[in-house]
């Protein structure tokens, strides 16, 4: 008891009060510049940085000076860093491994900021999930589905990944796959297509349309057929092209085929005709 | 929503059933057919409209209809298929038409209490147009050429005394184009096609365009293939002639190297071919200063578009 109390007082001495009182004043003193420091890069860098660069930025400097100020404190209480040192570098190697998923996700995401192969409000598809991006952080991407889903991406997926940004640039083209019997006049089938994309006011003039014959199919004679509009009209341009193309083909007589398959009954073997109401025949012939 | 006539027949007797010509001098209704139809070569006046006495207009392919309630505007407005036979001089139209919910558009808009006076004003497009000759135009070296080309025209209805713009409005939708050297760079334009006429006296008429004259200089060595031609319509001013004609403010660009860039400069007041026109307002923006280069000229794209 004795001993204890006289170790309380030795600890309780002016001296440590003063080691103690100082070390305090450096993490106060440490906490209010690492505050102000962070608040004056905000309002400088607000304007020339991301969002998500200038949050970056300043949490590395806030956290950067309040731990030299801790350390500073530290030593003023008399802990021996050289074994702080030590011990810090056992558990960064332990820390290492357990999280180096954690870590690439880091690294890959500051590499995603100084990239930007995309910002926040941009519309992707990365990994056949669609939707646009609500915020770039240090692990992840949050992504907001079109259906309204929430979903979180790892940075490091977005690195390995083909990522397509829908909205990088003004305009888009809406690519149409048609197929029209084979009796069709084509030439006549074009100039409809033509009208149709001139008369869409959501249908760019130029570029030019893109109206081609891609092939003879099993039923159809196929077309492509594309037409350039402004990107946010991407959806309504779609649709509104597609309806305008069936009632255009509709006047215009020019049928738009089923799949077809054409049977042939063989002389030796043919093909039997049931008549409706009628008795199983065969053909003549 | 049913689709109106192509065009709204005029009226040709006056408000008490007589010859439009002499019962147009003495009446003073505003509304009144004959006084419309004798007045009415330059529609952009002030008109009063009573409350729930809707007032009608057929400006080219326009077909507006303007009501007053008490705390409120109403309007509606469709246009006639393009391919519908042209209307006649704009102006007021007596037949009271369809009801405003049967119009393709319609705007409504509160305040505290109307007054009677709207004002009617033609404007130009609030894009730049881009014109493409149906037969593209060649300038041979160190020549000039003067062209016509047609500027859409819009419509805008406004409080009377009053900065307020109820609708501002195309009379007929122009289509969208792209112009610029790739598809990701440059900006989005409407598109009109025209015959780039050089000779003003086959010039063709056209309630729904106002006439806007473009110099060409070809200040290079190479022949300058003019094959669209980008015009800053915002940036010029209407001058209406007293035949009702509206003429916009004329353009001269000059093309120093034959490539796409050209300075512009643009002539202030009414072009010479109309001296005497008057001016109806300044245009939407400020014009650019003089000299200053834009991309005035384009081929056709292609290379991008497989």
């Amino acid at each position: 008891m004795s001993e204890w109390a006289s170790q309380a007082v030795e600890l309780m001495s002016l001296e440590r009060l003063l080691d103690l009182a100082r070390a305090l004043a450096l993490l106060v003193a440490g906490f209010g510049i690492a505050r102000l420091v962070r608040a004056a890069l905000r309002r400088v860098m607000l304007s020339r940085l991301e969002p998500q660069q200038e949050q970056l930025l300043t949490r590395v400097a806030y956290y950067l000076i309040f731990g030299l100020f801790a350390v500073a404190a530290l030593h003023e209480l008399g802990f021996n860093l050289s074994v702080l040192l030590g011990a810090a570098g056992i558990l960064t190697v332990a820390i290492g491994f357990a999280s180096q998923t954690s870590a690439s996700n880091f690294i890959s995401g500051l590499f995603l900021i100084a990239e930007r192969p995309f910002g926040v409000g941009d519309s992707i598809r990365i990994e056949g999930i669609t939707g646009d991006v609500l915020s770039i952080d240090l692990l992840s991407i949050k992504v907001r589905t079109w259906d309204n889903l929430f979903v979180r991406i790892p940075n490091e997926t977005v690195i390995k990944s083909v990522v397509t940004t829908f909205s990088r640039f003004p305009l888009r083209r809406v690519d149409l796959a048609l197929g029209v019997a084979y009796k069709e006049d084509l030439r006549r089938v074009s100039e409809v297509l033509l009208e149709v994309a001139k008369k869409n006011p959501l249908g760019l003039v130029e570029p030019q349309p893109l109206i081609m014959v891609t092939g003879f199919g099993d039923s159809s004679i196929n077309f492509q057929y594309s037409v350039w509009g402004q990107r946010q009209n991407y959806v309504k341009l779609k649709h509104s092209l597609q309806v305008d193309v069936h009632e255009a083909f509709a006047a215009a007589g020019i049928e738009i085929p089923f799949p077809q398959r054409t049977l042939r009954g063989s002389d030796a073997d043919p093909l039997p005709v049931r008549l409706a109401g009628g008795e199983v025949g065969k053909r003549e012939g | 929503m049913t689709r109106l006539p192509s065009t709204a027949p005029r009226a040709e007797v006056g408000c008490g059933g007589q010859p439009v010509g002499s019962h147009a001098e003495r009446c003073d209704r505003v509304q009144c057919p004959a006084v419309t139809a004798s007045r009415d070569k330059s529609w952009w006046r002030s008109y009063e409209v009573s409350l729930e006495e809707p007032l009608r207009w057929q400006i080219g392919p326009l077909d507006l209809k303007v009501e007053r309630g008490p705390q409120e505007w109403l309007l509606g407005w469709s246009r006639s298929d393009p391919g519908a036979e042209p209307a006649g001089p704009p102006g007021l139209v007596s037949e009271s038409g369809p009801p405003l919910e049967e119009y393709d558009e319609l705007a409504r808009l509160a305040f505290r209490e109307t007054s009677g006076s709207i004002r009617l004003r033609p404007l130009l497009a609030d894009r730049p147009v881009v014109s493409s000759p149906r037969l593209p135009l060649q300038v041979p070296p160190r020549e000039e050429a003067r062209l016509y080309i047609g500027s859409p025209l819009w419509v805008a209805v406004e409080l009377e005394g009053s900065e307020t713009r109820l609708i501002d409005v195309p009379l007929r939708r122009p289509s969208d184009t792209w112009f610029g050297p790739s598809t990701r760079e440059g900006e989005v334009c409407f598109a009109t096609t025209t015959k780039a006429i050089l000779n003003l006296d086959r010039l063709p008429e056209s309630w729904e365009h106002a006439t806007t004259p473009v110099r060409i200089s070809n200040e290079s060595d190479e022949l300058l293939l003019l094959e669209r031609l980008r015009v800053p319509v915002p940036s010029l001013s209407l001058f209406a002639t007293e035949a009702g004609r509206l003429w916009t403010e004329g353009v001269w660009l000059r093309s120093s190297d034959s490539t796409e860039m050209a300075s512009i400069e643009i002539e202030p007041g009414a072009p010479p071919e109309v001296s005497e026109a008057a001016d109806l307002g300044g245009p939407r923006c400020e014009p650019p200063a003089a000299g200053f280069i834009i991309r005035a000229f384009g081929s056709l794209f292609s290379g991008e578009n497989r």
